[in-house]
């Protein structure tokens, strides 16, 4: 992963993501779906009950090794105190996060951005768009095209089926 | 599975969930000939909104897109309030929701940047041309480079035609 999906898959931005890997003495590198795991579970620990993020990460850690994804897992600490965390809850969120940052996720464009002179239909030839299609599609009815891409949706999903 | 865009926007009709149908299905709508493999819903974020799609994403039998199926997933309103985007598989195909788009706003800036059609006998709203545009240039991805140059070509072309 990159530090961008990374952190859209821990749920924070590149920058805290960064600061916690330095706090936590954990390598800038090697950012996969274990460690955004990890890391996803320390933050929302250390908010939930504002502890630091070396001791929320002991926390997460063993939350993560001892107790059931399908239920509250609950810490009893001295004087009575107890840690309760909702971990279908946050394994909810999580997965959220997790399937936009695989989904949805692109790095940004970087360099310069095409011209904005001249004619738009110009622009996007050069550019390399196939702009006959624009006037075969606008020759329909907005219900042919909504027809058109329904159809188009189920061919390719049933295409995509039939490769798996 | 196969993709059923028509049964997707009917069952949102029909449970009266107030959204507005956005990216690669408004674009298409709209006159792009880009091919699109999902739906992207805006919607209202009121909790009698929120309730209602969560309960229709239910019986949809809604689950996150690409994650493993191990982990647990409770589809609720509440886990509709806890992340404004998800990108997720039903029974109908895969399905996009959200409460804002970026460009755009929150859904009452996308709700007035929409227009309403009716289509295959379904009242949709869909998002504007000029708000398309804008959405694609605040996603700022490599891929929305090219689209934002299909989006504006078109919008000359309807211009050029009137339309």
């Amino acid at each position: 992963m990159t530090l961008g999906r990374f952190a859209t898959a821990v749920g924070a931005s590149p920058r805290w993501v960064l600061n916690a890997l330095a706090r936590l003495r954990l390598p800038r590198r090697g950012y996969d779906e274990a460690l955004a795991r990890r890391l996803a579970l320390c933050r929302f620990i250390a908010a939930a009950v504002q502890t630091p993020l070396p001791e929320a990460l002991r926390l997460a850690d063993r939350a993560l090794r001892e107790a059931d994804p399908r239920s509250t897992w609950r810490l009893e600490g001295p004087g009575g105190v107890s840690l309760v965390v909702d971990l279908p809850r946050f394994f909810t969120t999580y997965g959220a996060n997790l399937a936009l940052a695989l989904n949805s996720y692109g790095e940004k464009a970087r360099g310069r951005r095409p011209s904005r002179r001249g004619s738009a239909i110009e622009r996007a030839r050069a550019y390399g768009v196939d702009v006959t299609l624009l006037d075969s599609a606008l020759r329909r009815t907005p219900e042919e095209r909504l027809r058109m891409v329904a159809e188009d949706m189920a061919f390719w999903s049933d295409a995509r089926g039939s490769l798996r | 599975m196969t993709m059923r865009l028509t049964d997707i926007l009917r069952g949102l009709h029909e449970a009266r969930v107030d959204c507005v149908v956005v990216g690669g299905v408004a674009a298409n709508v709209l006159g792009s000939p880009r091919i699109t493999a999902d739906v992207d819903v805006c919607y209202d974020p009121s909790p009698e909104n929120r309730e209602r799609l969560a309960r229709l994403l239910h019986s949809w039998h809604a689950c996150l897109r690409g994650v493993e199926t191990g982990l647990p997933f409770t589809m609720d309103a509440r886990m509709l309030r806890d992340c404004p985007v998800m990108t997720l598989v039903t029974d109908l195909g895969d399905l996009d929701v959200m409460d804002r788009v970026a460009g755009v706003g929150e859904y009452p800036a996308v709700r007035a940047a929409s227009a309403e059609h009716y289509l295959q006998g379904i009242h949709l709203r869909v998002l504007t041309l000029d708000a398309l545009i804008a959405a694609k240039r605040a996603a700022g991805r490599r891929k929305d480079r090219e689209a934002v140059l299909e989006l504006e070509a078109l919008r000359e072309e309807r211009r050029r035609r009137g339309m």
